[in-house]
């Protein structure tokens, strides 16, 4: 009976020592600074880029309720959660069309993945917005809301 | 004229000075302390009303761009700015008006203008009760700075808060129409209602006034009387800085404050005397200790040998914790005993025949004086001789002064063998009241002597010492080795029996004296029929 609660204890003990390093490990995950093959670019490398490629296609890759926050204009919603080939092939014209991702900043990690799968899915026309709404924010440019 | 006081007295004066002073020090260092405490208390108020100003203007930008944005995404708005409908964008403009920021009163809004990618004015709207009294632009500097941007920089949002004919406007810039501006907003508010809510966040009353000092706003609870109260002034520059755009006054009802810091000055200044007063009582203490009371023992004694100086030579044993003053304590009694000792000599001196040592006339009417005194309330009795020495005129012309010296010295000597005479010291002084138990033998001067013989028991005992001095006084005296016979011529005189005062009885005794001279007796009792 005591080495059956020994046993359950022990068990419990190492379950809580791995939940931990797994929680540590995720903190310090490594921010993705460079997509080989991406163009990153800044804010005002963005709106540049805006003015060059009128066609230009910008991809919210955050979830709705981070959005809801505020965009920039002209953006489309398409969080990295729903980002597949299909549904990038549904936004996306065709694999060579210019297209910029972005998402919170550069903790948030949404647009580093929705653009590692875009590539992966053959788009080649990639440009990827690293600082993100928290740096288009803090140098003063324009967003909009949707109303509530 | 000198003023004398007293150390107890110089000491409290000096005491009370200090204190004074201290209190003095007290009075002005705590009233220094409480302009520097209300100082600090104004600067942290206008710097708490500075970051709170900060906060609400950031607030208000926040909201006219919320309104800006609400009005760009309006299906109305984007279609009349592209079509490039002013009538139809006036009437955009318009609308916003009636919006909740402008209707819940977040936000003064005063104006609203469109301008092209150019900077062309396309559209205003003013509000109906505005200030504004001249259309366009409120803050030309605004669409300056925007105008002379290039690139990205053209996208962003600026800010503002100018003066427009000497009242102060907030404005915010906003593009138009996504990353390629098609224009831009400009919206403009009266900020002073955005900024009044910091009242009920700093608790404190508030009121704004223009430059001029014309009242723009004031909390209903601002005093109509400021006694008691701080008043912080924060002066609200224009975003360029080139002038003053609103005086932001903020009162702090600081009585208590007030009142706090006048009962901890009344508490300093009740401790200060309390502490004046313990030093002074202290001081004092310590003072009568070791000074005021060895100088008033000093002073006391000097008081007693004034009276009687025979206690000169008495010293004085009080001491004190104060080394000078029992140097002085040492030094007097030093003196003392000096002066005593000079006083026995000299009054020894004033008493003493240089010639023979025997007590002179001074000492015997002292002591014939003396003795009345004494004798007067008691049937006690005294003796009086008057001597004369017969041979000495002869011995002095044949063989000189020195021998008629030696030949008194010799008398003199025998009778004081023979009497019961004090021995009286050299540098003492002489008592009467020590030699008043003693035969007294004196020389009056030239070849004449006196004896008194104090407290006689009969006619007797003075009968049988007169025999002994003229037997003794008859022996040969050898003088340049020849021996002289000499005798003696007593006078005696009793008191009371033959007179009561010195002088009557020298002259009975004198008298007496003559009548033995006169018949060749040794001696001879004064009779009253003799004169």
């Amino acid at each position: 009976m005591k080495n059956h609660f020994l046993a359950v204890s022990g068990a419990k003990l190492i379950l809580l020592l791995v939940f931990l390093s797994n929680v540590v490990a995720a903190d310090e995950e490594e921010i993705i600074e460079h997509i080989p093959g991406v163009n990153k670019v800044s804010a005002e490398e963005l709106i540049e880029l805006a003015n060059q490629i009128p066609e230009l296609l910008i991809i919210d890759s955050r979830i709705v309720s981070d959005r809801a926050h505020g965009y920039i204009e002209g953006s489309n919603s398409l969080p990295d959660t729903d980002t597949d080939c299909d549904s990038l092939a549904e936004t996306i014209p065709d694999k060579t069309h210019p297209t910029l991702f972005y998402c919170n900043g550069p903790k948030c990690g949404r647009s580093a993945n929705a653009v590692q799968i875009a590539k992966q899915c053959g788009y080649t026309n990639l440009h990827w917005f690293f600082g993100g709404f928290e740096e288009w924010q803090d140098k003063k440019y324009p967003y909009v809301k949707d109303k509530q | 004229m000198p003023l004398y006081v007293s150390i107890k007295t110089n000491l409290v004066l000096t005491i009370f000075l200090v204190g004074l002073l201290g209190l003095g020090l007290a009075l002005a260092s705590t009233s220094i302390y409480q302009d520097v405490i209300l100082d600090y208390k104004r600067q942290s108020l206008v710097d708490l009303v500075e970051i709170k100003i900060r906060d609400k203007m950031n607030e208000l930008e926040e909201y006219a761009q919320d309104l800006g944005n609400n009005l760009k995404i309006s299906t109305r708005f984007r279609q009349a700015l592209g079509n490039n409908d002013t009538t139809a964008l006036h009437d955009a403009l318009a609308q916003q008006f009636h919006q909740y920021f402008v209707t819940a009163n977040i936000l003064r809004l005063e104006r609203l203008l469109v301008f092209s990618p150019d900077f062309e004015p396309l559209a205003e709207s003013s509000a109906e009760n505005t200030s504004l009294k001249h259309p366009g632009a409120v803050c030309p500097g605004l669409v300056e700075q925007a105008e002379q941007r290039r690139g990205a920089e053209r996208l962003k949002i600026l800010a503002t808060l100018c003066n427009n004919n000497e009242r102060p406007y907030h404005a915010v810039l906003l593009p138009l129409g996504g990353l390629n501006p098609s224009g831009y907003l400009e919206i403009v508010t009266a900020p002073t209602r955005s900024l009044s809510p910091i009242e009920d966040e700093l608790g404190m009353p508030v009121q704004f006034r223009l430059p001029d000092g014309e009242l723009l706003y004031r909390s209903p609870q601002w005093p109509e009387s400021r006694d008691g109260g701080l008043v912080a002034r924060y002066r609200l520059d224009t975003t360029d800085h080139q002038e003053s755009a609103l005086l932001i006054e903020v009162y702090d009802d600081t009585r208590n404050m007030y009142q706090q810091l006048q009962q901890t000055r009344n508490t300093i200044m009740l401790l200060s005397a309390i502490i004046i007063a313990l030093v002074t009582a202290v001081a004092l203490i310590l003072l009568r200790r070791t000074l005021i009371r060895p100088l008033q023992v000093l002073n006391s004694h000097l008081q007693r040998l004034h009276g009687d100086n025979k206690l000169l030579g008495e010293p004085i044993t009080s001491r004190s914790n104060i080394i000078e003053v029992n140097q002085l304590i040492d030094d007097f009694n030093l003196m003392a005993g000096e002066l005593h000792n000079l006083y026995g000599r000299l009054e020894r001196m004033a008493y003493t025949d240089p010639l023979t040592h025997l007590p002179n006339r001074g000492l015997f009417n002292n002591y014939i004086d003396y003795l009345l005194n004494e004798y007067s309330d008691s049937e006690k009795r005294f003796a009086l001789f008057l001597i004369d020495l017969d041979e000495f005129k002869r011995v002095n012309d044949e063989f000189g002064h020195e021998a008629g010296d030696m030949l008194l010295c010799e008398i003199a000597s025998r009778m004081n063998n023979i009497l019961r005479t004090p021995t009286l010291t050299d540098n003492k002084g002489i008592s009467l009241v020590d030699i008043a138990n003693h035969d007294l033998l004196v020389r009056l001067g030239g070849d004449e002597f006196a004896v008194v013989l104090p407290d006689i028991k009969s006619n007797e005992q003075v009968d049988e010492i007169a025999k002994k001095l003229t037997t003794a006084a008859r022996a040969p005296i050898t003088i340049h080795k020849i021996p002289v016979v000499t005798r003696l011529s007593i006078g005696i005189a009793i008191y009371p029996d033959d007179s009561n005062g010195r002088t009557g009885l020298l002259r009975r005794a004198d008298v007496a004296m003559y009548h033995a001279k006169n018949h060749k007796l040794d001696y001879c009792f004064y009779h009253h029929e003799m004169t």
